[in-house]
């Protein structure tokens, strides 16, 4: 159990970080292809084509208005995508702004009220929170990325204060406070660029779960707005023809699944490469 | 020993305070005249103004807020705006479907994931563990409203051995429990992919400790040394995990009780929204938070019980 076998490699040094960037780069390069082409329109209405399984009509099959299914998804990549892309920025940049800062003036009332404000947020799950601005101004992919990302802010918030902490106790953060750069000035030249990469991998990984909320938060609709093609809406129309069409309830789900574990894997293989004693706690 | 104690109290009384003032001001203040939104734009003046007495709203918001409060633990909630019933019988009604969903999801989590953890660490690097990875990943990705629909199209659409919604009430227990197995399971099975990921690193953390090699040195047989002294400790961690998923899992009920039609308290918050019945919204928005951080206060209590060292620092 402690000796340490040399691992198998099947995709060189770092098998989840290829397949990861290769799943990822599929679903991201068929969401970009998507605003150009896709092989037939996403919402015209076929009647004479509705509901035939996939191959028969279409990659994928289509759906109850003969929408091509395949055309679908790959419209829904470019929207989820895009949704939880936003909603993780707005995560990143606030969530590090606050977690730096609370780094930099460690110990006064700020890291108290970011850590205390972290505590508040992170009490409502992205769901609740999507609920919550959808009572108050509507449904809609604002509303998605701002519930996701207001869940994503206390994250990076402390995985930036917790990645910033020892940053501020190296030898060329005391030397810079000692040449009279202020605590602000140091968080950009020193603090940032050395969290940048663990920042890099949580975003990842977080990508990869806002996509699986925008999921949910679609399928209640409460994130685009209908004709918008998205993952989650599929899921939910194609419950009323679950014995009829079964791939319309499979396909969506599976994409879904694809996308997520693309960017897991890829935020896993990353962490793997910038900290490779990891593996093991991971 | 009391005064981190006392601090903590402190920080989750006012987090629960801070969270209910959020609530409030966003579904309260914010959206303006409840009464108005209720009755719709064509409705006159004066009826609003009737509807606005009733429901209390003519009254200041501070006082609202602290009636909303004090109503917490009177158990007096407000009436549904769209139901006319008061709203804690409403959730009460709801919670006896989603608390046994969650508690069995739970045990569905714990079940299949802790043990295959386990697996994975006393096989590291060998096939179980690799199994358990892959399957781990696939759990994680999956979202568990979708593996409900799964579960509907093979064991109900398919099998014919389920139902593939609603719930008979606790009246016919049997029929209520076969009712909630499906949503278990679609709920219970992504957690326990993280509980796999969880357990797993936790056991192969203490295997690498002294007090391991020590066991071994002293030719233990290799279970007693994987279960009396590695899981054992290796569950501290895991059980930290278990408290916050069960928070979760009230939460993804609001998904998976719409896919399966279970009348619970996700089904309801999700309803209210669609009725725009802030009136309940409130209520099941702040039961949800409050749940979150409650767990979230006795993770913490947990810690400083197990951990003799944090008490010191404070």
């Amino acid at each position: 159990m402690t000796t340490q076998p040399r691992r198998r490699r099947f995709f060189g040094p770092f098998p989840r970080l290829y397949l990861g960037a290769a799943i990822t780069l599929a679903v991201v390069a068929l969401a970009i292809v998507s605003r150009f082409w896709t092989p037939h329109s996403p919402t015209r209405l076929r009647v004479p084509l509705r509901l035939k399984p996939p191959l028969e009509a279409g990659l994928a099959g289509t759906d109850a208005f003969g929408r091509d299914i395949f055309s679908q998804l790959m419209m829904g990549a470019w929207n989820s995508l895009s949704i939880a892309v936003l909603a993780v920025v707005l995560g990143v940049v606030v969530g590090v702004a606050l977690g730096t800062l609370a780094a930099a003036w460690r110990g006064r009332w700020v890291e108290e009220v970011v850590m205390r404000f972290c505590d508040v947020v992170f009490s409502f799950p992205a769901l609740i929170s999507a609920i919550m601005i959808a009572a108050l101004v509507g449904s809609g992919a604002a509303t998605a990325i701002v519930a996701i990302g207001l869940f994503n802010v206390p994250v990076f918030a402390r995985v930036a204060n917790g990645m910033a902490q020892p940053v501020w106790e190296q030898a060329y953060c005391l030397a810079a406070r000692a040449a009279g750069k202020g605590r602000l000035r140091i968080t950009l030249d020193h603090v940032l660029p050395n969290i940048a990469g663990g920042i890099t991998v949580q975003a990842t990984i977080q990508t990869g779960l806002a996509i699986l909320v925008e999921a949910g938060l679609s399928f209640l609709g409460l994130s685009l707005a209908p004709p918008a093609p998205s993952w989650g809406r599929m899921l939910s129309d194609a419950q009323t023809y679950l014995g009829q069409a079964p791939w319309m309830a499979i396909a969506p789900g599976l994409a879904v699944a694809i996308a997520v574990l693309g960017f897991n894997l890829l935020g896993d293989g990353l962490r793997d490469k910038l900290d490779p004693g990891s593996e093991a706690r991971a | 020993m009391p005064a981190i104690l006392l601090r903590r109290l402190a920080y989750f009384v006012a987090t629960l305070l801070v969270a209910s003032l959020v609530i409030f001001v966003v579904l309260d203040l914010l959206p303006g005249n409840a009464a108005a939104i209720l009755l719709g734009t064509s409705a006159r003046p004066d009826t609003i103004a009737a509807l606005q007495q009733q429901l209390g709203l003519d009254q200041p918001a501070w006082w609202r807020y602290l009636s909303w409060i004090r109503g917490l633990f009177t158990g007096d909630l407000g009436r549904s705006l769209t139901y006319g019933v008061p709203v804690s019988g409403l959730m009460a009604e709801r919670l006896v479907v989603t608390i046994p969903l969650a508690l069995l999801a739970l045990l569905v989590a714990v079940g299949a994931g802790v043990p295959m953890g386990v697996w994975a660490a006393a096989r590291w690097r060998k096939l179980p563990d690799h199994a358990a990875s892959v399957v781990a990943q696939m759990g994680i990705a999956i979202p568990d409203f979708w593996l409900g629909i799964l579960l509907i199209l093979f064991f109900s659409t398919g099998l014919n051995w389920f139902s593939a919604g609603g719930f008979p009430g606790w009246g016919q227990p049997l029929a209520a429990l076969k009712a909630l197995v499906l949503p278990a399971l679609a709920l219970g099975l992504p957690q326990a992919a993280i509980l796999v990921r969880v357990t797993r690193a936790s056991v192969l953390d203490v295997a690498s400790q002294d007090f391991v090699r020590t066991a071994e040195a002293k030719g233990l047989p290799a279970r007693q040394v994987l279960w009396r002294h590695t899981v054992r400790n290796a569950l501290l961690p895991v059980v930290t995990i278990v408290g916050l998923q069960f928070s979760f899992l009230i939460a993804g009920a609001v998904l998976v009780e719409n896919v399966f039609d279970l009348p619970g308290i996700g089904l309801l918050a999700y309803q209210a929204l669609s009725q725009r019945d802030l009136v309940t919204i409130r209520s099941v928005t702040l039961f949800f938070a409050g749940l979150v951080i409650i767990v979230n206060f006795l993770v913490d209590l947990s810690y400083l019980w197990l951990d003799p060292r944090l008490r010191a620092r404070g």
